[in-house]
């Protein structure tokens, strides 16, 4: 049976994220018809919305502080934190290309850093860059600017309902819902859209899917908050496997130990506890005022000692530790952070045991002057005991925030076929659909590197491939 | 969407573009006013609950703020919600689609942030200058998370809350109306153009017509009375034979005009041949020509070669019927 085709272009790129983008830009520069279909009304998905750090090995930042980093080092966390469950060579790929994709974003889509650099759970040293805005959108809007300016149509409110083979193990085309409502799966109208080099999957991960992801790890059950936003769900993925992409580690979902219980989602408290709280504060157990984890573990381990706990945790940070919040002003504003004069009245209106709490205090700032911490935090010459007024404090709550699993890609961005356990032709993933690359825990400020780079590969290789030869569009 | 639903019905009536647009304006100025009523009614019920210190909310408020946040978020139009350092504390879907943020976004950002400089400095006076209560409507420039900038009107009214000055925006995107007023304007301008043609080729063939007139009455003056009064006067038949032969001549240089205008081909034409032609102009067959010059079919048909020889139609598949139809004879 011949296909028919509503419109034809040489590249299709399904999502408007990070990966979506930057193979939209990258496609650009090898042919001419790129086109971006994205599901929700407002483009950027999670990307936008994100915290914007950006972690790279060996970057211009760290040479101007003196902060020895290697490619080889970052790899070693990423291993680590991932349990080993990272495809090396994938993660490998991130690790040293890092900070040429840093600079990327500076040098081709100028995108504006804050001059220092922070400390986040689970690296060995600060390699992470913050956005000048503190979040994620500082990337996406310059993105957009520049598909823009390249004649990039990005088409909103369309959904991806099936991929199109060409009977030959290759994706020939996709099928969209144009003017979708999300979430009604039935709303739009399907156009059948050929790609005549390939098609680029860049949709995100699931973390708003409740019953997928219960039904990857059934301990999410539905009344976890996550920090996506809505339209962080599985139908693009399933889309995917049925077309034969090969998933991976799909239970492997992350948690975000450092959101607020004081605001939906991501918000602007998880940056105060991500890069002021944990790095420069303490983390207590609010019915003992008791410390129980190394703060600056990775996510995973933070969020099960957490949960392991069963009771509510705070974070605590003093004047000089708040400096390094980006976030602080909104947080106040929000009352996601609470301001307090002394100890007693944190304690007093956290309903924290002050006894303990002082004591906690005591015991934490001795060990940063003994230069050993007994839940092994690494005491570095950055770290001063909690002893300046005002004292902050914010109450966490542990919330869905990455997938790590998703399809099996190559270092070519290309998805594996779950049959033939090879390359399915014409049809590449990057960004938070694919999985594999972060293991069982992704470090903060991975992703960003992550999405951008293997966009940018999948985009510049779907638009290498040969041109597919004439086929007409259907007559209406 | 009970206003979208309307609009669209609006969309499909068969009648002017004009009057769909007026209705469509009124319709949503009406819309206008029941968000407004909304926002505040949500505003004070946001008092009371802080205020009441209510841990629980009876069901009738739940209600209530229910069909608020469904119409809040539904409506046809963007709607913000400022607060007394700029930034946006509350933002609705349309808002969102209308410059490409998430609504997570929108909140605490700078409202400036969604316009240009004169924008924001229209807005900066208007927060200034409005007391509570009272309405402004402004026409500015709006700013898409891409950059692209797009026509927009903010209609800004101040409704206090708790003690705090706060300000409601209603946004509305104009690259529809503005795309189809400039249609209009283009449409318009083209007719008038049309128009001044029109009148200008009147004018002329006017002005020729009178130039003609007064042509053919000077020539009358000049030449044709004082010949006819010559005659009138003389005696001598030698004398009325001159000036006879002359007021022919001048007749037919009256005419020479006309002449010009015949087709070069027609002049060649004798007495006979022109008689033919009125006659097949007239819609006549060959045969009622016969009959009524009293001519052979054959002669009929010799005049007939020779006219087209003369007109230079021989080898054209030109009908002379069709030919002669449109020309002066």
């Amino acid at each position: 049976m011949r296909t028919m085709w509503d419109e034809e272009f040489e590249v299709v790129i399904i999502g408007s994220g990070f990966a979506g983008l930057a193979a939209a830009i990258e496609a650009r520069k090898y042919c001419d018809k790129v086109v971006v279909f994205e599901k929700m009304p407002v483009p950027g998905g999670n990307s936008s919305i994100c915290g914007g750090i950006f972690s790279a090995a060996g970057t211009p930042l760290q040479a101007e502080n003196g902060i020895e980093d290697s490619p080889a080092l970052m790899l070693a966390d990423m291993l680590a934190s991932g349990q080993r469950f990272n495809y090396p060579e994938l993660a490998r790929m991130v690790a040293e290309r890092s900070t040429e994709t840093l600079l990327w974003t500076i040098e081709e889509l100028d995108v504006k850093y804050q001059p220092s650099l922070s400390w986040v759970g689970g690296h060995s040293v600060p390699r992470s860059y913050n956005t000048w805005n503190a979040s994620g959108s500082g990337i996406v809007k310059p993105m957009l600017a520049k598909c823009r300016e390249l004649n990039i149509p990005v088409r909103l409110k369309s959904c991806l309902a099936n991929f199109v083979d060409d009977g030959n193990n290759a994706i020939e085309g996709v099928e969209i819902r144009e003017e979708y409502i999300f979430p009604k799966s039935e709303s739009g109208t399907p156009k059948r859209i050929r790609a005549t080099r390939a098609v680029v999957l860049a949709s995100g991960g699931f973390s708003q899917d409740k019953e997928f992801r219960a039904i990857q790890n059934p301990r999410l059950t539905e009344d976890i908050e996550s920090t996506n936003h809505q339209g962080a769900t599985a139908e693009s993925l399933i889309s995917a496997i049925r077309a034969g992409a090969t998933p991976v580690q799909l239970s492997n979902i992350q948690l975000g130990p450092w959101a607020s219980r004081d605001e939906e989602g991501f918000g602007v408290g998880s940056l105060f506890s991500m890069l002021a709280g944990f790095p420069y504060g303490i983390i207590i157990d609010v019915s003992t005022g008791n410390r129980f984890v190394n703060e600056q573990s990775d996510r995973k381990l933070l969020v099960d000692s957490m949960l392991n706990l069963g009771t509510e945790s705070i974070a605590i940070v003093d004047q000089k530790g708040v400096a390094y919040a980006t976030t602080l002003d909104q947080c106040l504003k929000r009352g996601v952070v609470r301001k307090f004069d002394s100890i007693e009245e944190l304690a007093a209106s956290n309903h924290v045991p002050l006894m303990p709490l002082v004591n906690t205090i005591k015991s934490y700032n001795s060990s940063i002057e003994k230069g050993e911490d007994r839940f092994g935090k690494w005491i570095h010459k950055g770290l001063e005991p909690i002893q300046y007024p005002p004292y902050y404090s914010i109450r966490l709550l542990p919330k869905i925030h990455h997938c790590m699993g998703g399809i099996r890609i190559n270092t070519l961005a290309q998805v594996i076929g779950i049959d033939t356990r090879r390359p399915i032709g014409r049809f590449y993933a990057a960004g938070e659909i694919t999985g594999g690359i972060h293991g069982a825990s992704r470090l903060g400020g991975n992703a960003v590197p992550e999405c951008i780079l293997f966009g940018r590969i999948a985009g510049a290789n779907a638009a290498r491939e040969p041109l597919r030869s004439g086929h007409p569009l259907s007559q209406e | 969407m009970l206003v979208q639903c309307i609009e669209n019905e609006i969309a499909e009536i068969e009648t002017s573009e004009k009057e769909k647009s007026e209705a469509t304006r009124k319709l949503r100025s009406a819309a206008d006013l029941l968000v407004i009523a909304a926002v505040s009614e949500w505003a004070r019920a946001a008092e009371t609950g802080k205020n009441g210190g209510l841990l629980e909310k009876s069901s009738d408020e739940e209600t209530s703020e229910k069909i608020f946040s469904a119409v809040f978020e539904s409506v046809g139009e963007g709607i913000l919600l400022i607060d007394k350092d700029m930034e946006i504390v509350k933002a609705n879907r349309r808002a969102c689609e209308i410059y490409g943020l998430m609504v997570q976004n929108l909140i605490g950002a700078k409202v400036s942030s969604l316009t240009d400089e004169p924008g924001a400095h229209i807005l900066t006076e208007f927060f200034s200058t409005l007391i509570e209560g009272q309405r402004k409507s402004a026409e500015v420039t709006g700013v898409y998370v891409d950059g692209k900038t797009f026509p927009a009107t903010l209609t800004v009214t101040r409704s206090d809350m708790d003690g705090e000055k706060y300000w409601q925006i209603i946004v509305r995107d104009d690259t529809d109306r503005k795309n189809m007023e400039k249609q209009l304007r283009e449409e318009k301008q083209i007719i008038e153009e049309m128009n001044l043609t029109l009148k200008n080729v009147l004018h002329s063939i006017e002005r020729d017509k009178k130039e003609f007139e007064n042509r053919v009455a000077s020539k009358i003056r000049t030449t044709l009375l004082p010949s006819i009064a010559k005659i009138s006067k003389t005696t001598s038949d030698g004398t009325r034979k001159v000036y006879l032969s002359l007021l022919e001549q001048q007749l037919l240089s009256l005419t020479e005009g006309f002449e010009r205008e015949l087709d070069g081909g027609l002049l060649k034409l004798s007495k006979t041949e022109i008689e033919i032609c009125r006659l097949i102009q007239a819609g006549n067959s060959s045969k009622e020509i016969c009959e009524a010059l009293k001519l052979s079919f054959d002669t009929v048909q010799t005049h007939r070669r020779n006219i087209r020889k003369k007109l230079d139609l021989n080898g054209r598949k030109l009908n002379l019927h069709a030919y002669l139809l449109n020309r002066m004879l």
